[in-house]
C-alpha cells in the first residue's frame, strides 16, 4: 500500500472516474436508440393488429348479411394488413422476431386462401363448411397478431428497463468509486493533516514531541509524518540553541546587575584592608571587627559568584529533587537589584510547607526569573510584585507571579507564548522568554496560564506536578540524546 | 577658618564607617548616612561642603540626590561613587554637576585626594 504514492492513487481514481463516465455515454445512447426502435416496431404491430381486427369485423358482417360492401371493406383492410405485414416482416426480421412473423405470415396466407373463394360476386351464397374454415383462419390470424403484439410490448418494456438500468449501474459504480476515493483521501490526507495540525499547535507552544509513528492510520501518512518529524527534530535542536542564547542574553543583564553587587563587597574589603594597613592606632576589638568584616564581605562576594555560576552553568538539564520555595527565593534574590531599582515592592507569599519537587532546577529558575523580570518591566516606576506558592490538590504545586503593572491587552493575550512575539522595543526583548518558559513547563508536564487586566496587572500561574517524569529525549544538546 | 564638612551617603554601612575616621584625620567634619531619605532631611538643615554619594540605592538614588544637592547647595561639590560605572552614568553625573566620578572598588587614598581637590573648589565657589 505504501509503495503506491498518494498522488498515483488519486490520479488512478480520477482516470477511472472519467473512463466510467465516458463509457456511460455510448451505452446510454445505444439503449435509448434501441428503445426508440422498439417503440416504432410496437406502433407497427399495433397498427397491424388493429387492421386485422377491422378485417375480422367486416368478415363477420359479410358472413351475417352476405352484402357486397362488407366484402369489399374486408378486402380493403386485408390488403392494408398485407402491406403492413410485409413492412413489419422486413422490420422485424432485423430484430430477431422471425418465428412470430412467420407464424402470422402463414395464418395470413391461410386466410387469404379461404377469402379468395368469395372473390367472385356470384358466390355470395352461404357455405357452412367454408364459412367455418374462414372463421377459424381469421381466429388464427388474430391470435398470431396478438402474440406478435404482446411480444413487442414485452420487448419495449425490457428495452425501457435496460435504458433505466445502465445509468443506474454507472451511477452506482461512480458512487462506489467516489466512496473508495473519499475513504483514501480521508485516510491519507485529511487524517494526517489533522494529526499534523495538532502536532503543529503543540510545536507552536514549544512542545517538540514527534508524532508517534505506531498505528496504521499514521503509517499510511508515512511520508508526511516522517517529513514533519524531521522538521520538528530540526526545530527542536534550533530551539535548544535559542534557549542557550537566551540564557546567555539574560546572563548579560544579570552580569551587569551582579557587577554592582559584587563591587560592593570588594569595595568594602579594599577599604577595610586600607584601614588595617594604615599606621593608625586602633583597639584590638576594632581590629577584630575589621578582620571579621573582610571575611564576611569575601563570603558575600563568593555567594554572589556562586549564584551567577549556578545560573550560567551550561550543565545538562539534570532532573533532580529540590526545594521549590528555596528556588523561588533564590530567583527573587537574583532579580533583587532589578526589583529595587524599579521601586517595586515584593510580597513573599510562598507557603513554607511546600513539597519538594523533582525537575530541572535550572530550567525552572529560568522560567521564574523570566516571569519576575517581565513583571518588573511591566511596573516601570513602581508597583507590587506578589509571589505565591502553595500545594494544590492532586499532588501539584501552584506558583503565581502577580504584578500591578500595565497588564496585557486582550488582543495580544493569545500570542504571548508564541516564539518571537514581543511587546518590547526592537533590541529590548527577543520575544523568546515566555515561549521558552512555556516549553520548559510543558516538559515538566505542567501548565502555564495568564490572566490580565489592562491597566490593573497580570497574573502568571504555573502549575507543576510534584513528581515530574521528564522524557529522556529532552536533555539539551550536549547530553546524549536518546532516539 | 571654618571646618570643611563632608557628607557620606552609601547604603553599604562599611563605606561610611571606614571613610569617616580617615577623613576626620584630614581635618574634616564628617557625617555618614546609609539611606537617602535621612540624608535629604539633613540636607534641608544644612549644606555640606562636599558630598560623597553612591549611585544605586533604594528610594531616591544617587542621581536624584545629586540633583537635589545641586539645587539646594549650588556651591557644594559632589563626588559620585558607584559599583557599576558606565560611560553613560558617568556622563550623566558630570552633566548634572558632579565634581568627580569614582568607581568601586576604590582605595581610601583616592577618596582623600578627591575630597581635598573638591574642598578647594568648593571654597573657591564660596569666595
Amino acid at each position: 500500500m505504501s509503495t503506491i504514492t498518494l498522488q498515483l492513487k488519486l490520479r488512478l481514481f480520477i482516470y477511472l472516474g472519467i473512463a466510467i463516465f465516458l463509457l456511460n455515454i455510448p451505452v446510454i445512447y445505444f439503449e435509448i436508440t434501441k428503445l426508440n426502435q422498439r417503440l416504432v416496431n410496437l406502433e407497427l404491430a399495433e397498427d397491424l393488429y388493429n387492421t386485422i381486427l377491422e378485417v375480422r369485423r367486416y368478415e363477420k358482417n359479410f358472413l351475417l348479411y352476405h352484402d357486397r360492401e362488407s366484402l369489399l371493406s374486408n378486402r380493403f383492410y386485408f390488403q392494408q394488413a398485407s402491406e403492413l405485414f410485409s413492412k413489419a416482416s422486413m422490420q422485424f426480421q432485423k430484430s430477431f422476431l422471425g418465428s412470430d412473423i412467420a407464424q402470422l405470415g402463414k395464418a395470413l396466407q391461410e386466410y387469404e386462401k379461404f377469402e379468395k373463394l368469395y372473390s367472385n360476386p356470384s358466390a355470395l351464397t352461404t357455405n357452412e363448411r367454408i364459412e367455418t374454415k374462414l372463421r377459424n383462419a381469421g381466429k388464427d390470424v388474430v391470435a398470431a397478431a396478438d402474440t406478435l403484439l404482446k411480444m413487442q410490448r414485452r420487448r419495449v418494456s425490457r428495452a425501457a428497463g435496460n435504458a433505466l438500468k445502465w445509468p443506474l449501474i454507472f451511477m452506482g459504480a461512480m458512487l462506489v468509486l467516489f466512496l473508495i476515493g473519499a475513504k483514501i483521501i480521508i485516510a491519507d490526507v485529511v487524517r494526517p493533516f489533522g494529526l499534523i495540525e495538532k502536532a503543529m499547535q503543540k510545536v507552536a507552544h514549544g512542545d517538540f514531541s514527534p508524532i508517534p509513528y505506531g498505528n496504521k492510520n499514521e503509517r499510511r501518512a508515512g511520508h508526511m509524518v516522517a517529513a514533519f518529524n524531521r522538521m520538528v527534530q530540526e526545530l527542536e535542536s534550533r530551539e535548544e540553541q535559542v534557549i542557550h542564547s537566551r540564557k546567555i542574553a539574560s546572563l548579560g543583564t544579570l552580569v551587569s546587575g551582579c557587577a554592582h553587587e559584587l563591587n560592593n563587597p570588594i569595595n568594602n574589603i579594599v577599604l577595610t584592608a586600607d584601614v588595617l594597613n594604615s599606621k593608625r592606632e586602633m583597639t584590638t576589638e576594632r581590629q577584630e571587627q575589621l578582620m571579621g568584616d573582610i571575611l564576611n564581605q569575601a563570603l558575600r562576594a563568593s555567594e554572589i559568584v556562586k549564584n551567577l555560576l549556578e545560573f550560567s552553568r551550561a550543565e545538562t538539564s539534570v532532573h533532580k529533587e529540590f526545594d521549590l520555595a528555596a528556588l523561588l527565593r533564590e530567583t527573587m534574590r537574583i532579580a533583587e537589584n532589578h526589583i529595587k531599582l524599579s521601586h517595586v515592592t515584593v510580597h513573599d507569599k510562598i507557603d513554607d510547607n511546600l513539597p519538594r519537587i523533582s525537575g530541572n532546577h535550572q530550567g525552572l529558575q529560568q522560567v521564574f526569573l523570566n516571569l519576575i523580570t517581565n513583571a518588573v518591566h511591566a511596573m516601570e516606576g513602581g508597583g507590587n510584585l506578589t509571589i505565591r506558592a502553595q500545594r494544590e490538590n492532586g499532588n501539584k504545586v501552584k506558583v503565581q507571579v502577580e504584578d500591578t503593572g500595565t497588564g496585557i491587552d486582550e488582543s495580544i493575550l493569545p500570542h504571548i507564548f508564541d516564539p518571537f512575539f514581543t511587546t518590547k522595543d526592537v533590541g529590548k526583548g527577543t520575544g523568546l522568554g515566555l515561549s521558552v518558559s512555556y516549553g520548559i513547563i510543558k516538559k515538566h508536564g505542567g501548565q502555564i496560564q495568564v490572566q490580565s487586566k489592562p491597566g490593573r496587572g497580570t497574573i502568571f500561574t504555573v502549575t507543576l506536578p510534584v513528581h515530574t517524569k521528564i522524557d529522556q529525549d529532552l536533555t539539551p544538546p550536549c547530553g546524549e540524546r536518546m532516539a | 577658618m571654618k571646618e570643611t564638612t563632608v557628607c557620606i551617603l552609601d547604603d553599604e554601612p562599611i563605606v561610611g564607617d571606614r571613610l569617616k575616621p580617615e577623613l576626620e584625620d584630614d581635618g574634616y567634619s564628617v557625617e555618614v548616612f546609609t539611606d537617602s531619605a535621612s540624608a535629604l532631611n539633613r540636607l534641608d538643615e544644612t549644606c555640606f561642603d562636599v558630598f560623597i554619594t553612591d549611585l544605586k540605592m533604594e528610594g531616591v538614588d544617587g542621581m536624584g540626590f545629586l540633583e537635589k544637592v545641586k539645587e539646594k547647595c549650588p556651591d557644594s561639590e559632589v563626588i559620585v561613587i558607584t559599583g557599576y560605572g558606565t560611560l553613560e552614568s558617568a556622563r550623566e553625573a558630570l552633566i548634572k554637576g558632579a565634581y568627580d566620578f569614582i568607581t568601586k572598588p576604590f582605595r581610601i587614598g583616592e577618596i582623600r585626594a578627591a575630597v581635598k581637590k573638591a574642598k578647594k573648589r568648593a571654597k573657591r565657589n564660596i569666595a
